[in-house]
């Protein structure tokens, strides 16, 4: 394809996926205000603690509603092919991050910071950025020793 | 003499030997996290901020500040060499700086964009020097209602700048606003948006967000695209310019870094901005325009001259007025929050060690940076050898590290992992980042500000208009958002009637 039309789809990128981003943007927006109501908003001369959550979400959700409809109304899907946006995404990378983080965060707490870092540092460098195995191995010894011993020596913070 | 009394005291302060190790380390740092591919200025300070917290504040911000100016001068070396810029400032340097490496001047490249980096700063320094303190004079007469709207101008131009889709950059600076409400109400203390969780009734701390979103966010960015090729770097001869290289140089360089200076103190107007302003300018004055983008010396040196300048020049808002004009000056806002220092136009009077300290110490920095762009850049050039796929895993542990120092909290650990995917999706779909954490920032100073306004005028806005100060910067704001979102429709217009023409020329 054309690159000049690749590069300009990236700049203008209103495709579905994109919405979804503005929905999730927007219910976001209408549970803060929702909250912020039931706090009390009070009035401009005596503000409630709500008062400034509502006013920040409330513009929020008038703005993404507006992207909404525009959206709908004009339709510019059929002008920017939405698989476009992902297609040099590895999924299978960014779930490895996220299992391996998620693992490490329950796994500190039981093993410690030494063996928990170790295992994340590995898993990451082997299956996430497909290092050898070699390095995989040694960086992921070296790496969270030579932090431990930074952070609890030098900067006195218990990990 | 009174800028001149402050200036001295500021060097005292910068010429303390704890100072001095600190600004070396800085720019050293700064240089080398700048050229690193995929880590930019702003990963680069979020990363280093939890080093900060134990530190003397106007130890800290002078660190800070070196990092950010010394990751400018990094981020031209692999721009020029790899035609890999590390930020957006830098993809200007691309455009002549690999045509040179390519005609095998990539030493004579990087010499004159150091020279032009040393002497642009040089002069947004000096300019820094008299303006800051002459402004935040004028600006310590404000009063909640123009501070008020100071901000929002701030925050506005940001928006407005920052990215081709306006409404996408209000919606996030308004979800970076709601993301700072979350905890205690800053004048009742009551939570709020806390949703009974205990740890969110601390809020949400700059440190999570920033090194989630930008270090975090970046990392898997350049992760999950498989970016991890070790590319070839460019061959380098010596590294000083050709006295016909200084000749063709020398009056863009002048001219870069008065536009660089005067295009940095206005807010969203560092770094990019200023680059593209500085090469236009180059290229409508060059003899010959037609070598703008094969190579062209002078416009290379315009560009790396007006981003070194304009990086210095935007402490100006920052010190003076408390309005942080792009994504690190906000974290070095934040830093200074952290230690109970409100940047702003009371700054120079209450803490003058840190205003004028951090300013005394960038002349420092300037010279140092200089020092190891010329005769030490190829420890620098080694240091792009290091291949992506070790830098990613060593800098999620450096975050995680860092993170959980500032408050021995793996909540917080938590988050700036949830912050790091969400900096990950929303860089994905072109949600520029820069509106979020500003409106982070900016966000609970805007209430306090905003609610003793109205404390003032028994809920009135006409107090906005009855002010002389107020109804000055409410004018030019609405001329700005009038101006600039007139600009944004007619260029977004002629985009999408671009891609139809050229879409049906294909078919």
């Amino acid at each position: 394809m054309n690159s000049r039309l690749v590069d300009m789809r990236q700049q203008l990128r209103d495709t579905w996926a994109h919405v979804l981003v503005v929905l999730v943007l927007a219910i976001i927006f209408a549970i803060a205000l929702w909250s912020g109501y039931a706090l009390g908003t009070g009035t401009f001369a005596s503000p409630g603690t709500g008062l400034w959550p509502v006013l920040a979400s409330s513009a929020g959700v008038v703005l993404s509603l507006l992207v909404l409809i525009h959206h709908t109304l004009s339709g510019k899907e059929k002008v920017i092919p939405s698989n476009e946006l992902f297609s040099d995404v590895s999924w299978r990378k960014v779930l490895v991050f996220s299992a391996s983080v998620t693992a490490f965060l329950i796994l500190y707490s039981l093993i410690g910071f030494l063996l928990s870092a170790t295992l994340l540092i590995f898993v990451l460098l082997k299956y996430a950025f497909e290092a050898r195995w070699a390095l995989s191995i040694i960086m992921s010894i070296v790496a969270p020793l030579l932090l431990y011993v930074i952070f609890t020596e030098l900067l006195s913070v218990r990990l | 003499m009174e800028i001149l009394d402050g200036l001295l005291s500021g060097l005292s302060v910068a010429f303390s030997p704890m100072n001095l190790l600190f600004v070396a380390l800085g720019v050293t740092l700064g240089t080398v996290f700048g050229l690193l591919p995929g880590i930019g200025p702003t990963a680069a300070v979020a990363l280093l901020l939890p080093l900060t917290f134990t530190m003397e504040p106007a130890s800290g911000v002078i660190m800070l500040a070196g990092i950010y100016y010394g990751s400018m001068y990094g981020g031209r070396i692999p721009a020029i060499l790899m035609r890999l810029p590390g930020d957006s400032s830098s993809v200007l340097t691309t455009l002549d700086g690999y045509p040179l490496t390519q005609q095998g001047r990539a030493g004579a490249a990087l010499g004159i964009t150091a020279i032009g980096s040393f002497l642009g700063g040089t002069v947004a320094i000096i300019g820094l020097t008299i303006l800051a303190p002459t402004l935040a004079r004028y600006a310590s007469v404000f009063a909640p209602p123009e501070l008020f709207l100071l901000m929002t101008f701030g925050l506005l131009m940001i928006v407005l700048i920052a990215s081709g889709n306006v409404v996408k950059s209000i919606i996030m600076a308004l979800f970076g606003i709601l993301i700072a409400t979350i905890g205690m109400d800053p004048i009742t203390g009551t939570s709020r948006l806390t949703f009974g969780s205990y740890e969110l009734s601390a809020g949400i701390g700059i440190i999570p967000l920033a090194i989630g979103l930008f270090g975090i966010g970046e990392v898997l960015n350049n992760m999950a695209s498989g970016d991890n090729r070790r590319q070839s770097i460019g061959k380098m001869n010596g590294v000083m310019p050709t006295w016909a290289d200084w000749v063709v140089s020398r009056m863009a360089i002048l001219r870069a870094s008065i536009l660089g200076f005067f295009i940095g103190v206005l807010p969203g107007g560092g770094g990019t901005v200023s680059s593209v302003f500085a090469y236009g300018v180059e290229k409508k004055l060059s003899k010959n325009p037609e070598k703008f983008g094969k190579g062209a010396i002078d416009g290379l040196a315009a560009t790396e001259t007006a981003d070194n300048a304009s990086s210095n020049s935007a402490f100006v808002p920052l010190l003076t007025l408390g309005v942080p004009p792009n994504p690190v000056l906000a974290l070095i806002f934040g830093a200074l929050l952290l230690q109970n220092i409100t940047p702003g136009p009371q700054l120079v009077n209450e803490h003058p060690d840190v205003f004028y300290g951090v300013i005394a110490s960038m002349y420092i920095g300037n010279i140092i940076l200089l020092l190891l762009n010329l005769p030490m850049i190829r420890v620098f050039v080694s240091i792009l050898r290091i291949p992506q796929s070790l830098l990613g895993p060593l800098v999620i542990l450096i975050a995680i590290c860092g993170v959980y120092a500032v408050a021995n909290s793996m909540f917080d650990v938590l988050l700036m992992m949830v912050f790091g995917l969400l900096g990950f999706i929303l860089r994905r779909f072109a949600f520029d980042l820069t509106p979020l954490i500003l409106g982070f920032i900016l966000g609970p100073m805007l209430e306090v500000e905003w609610r003793r306004t109205m404390i003032m005028s028994g809920g009135s806005m006409d107090i906005f208009m009855e002010r002389t100060g107020s109804l000055i910067i409410l004018l030019l704001l609405l001329t700005t958002v009038l101006l600039v979102a007139f600009n944004a429709m007619k260029r977004r217009r002629s985009l999408m009637h671009r891609v139809r023409n050229i879409a049906s020329e294909e078919m």
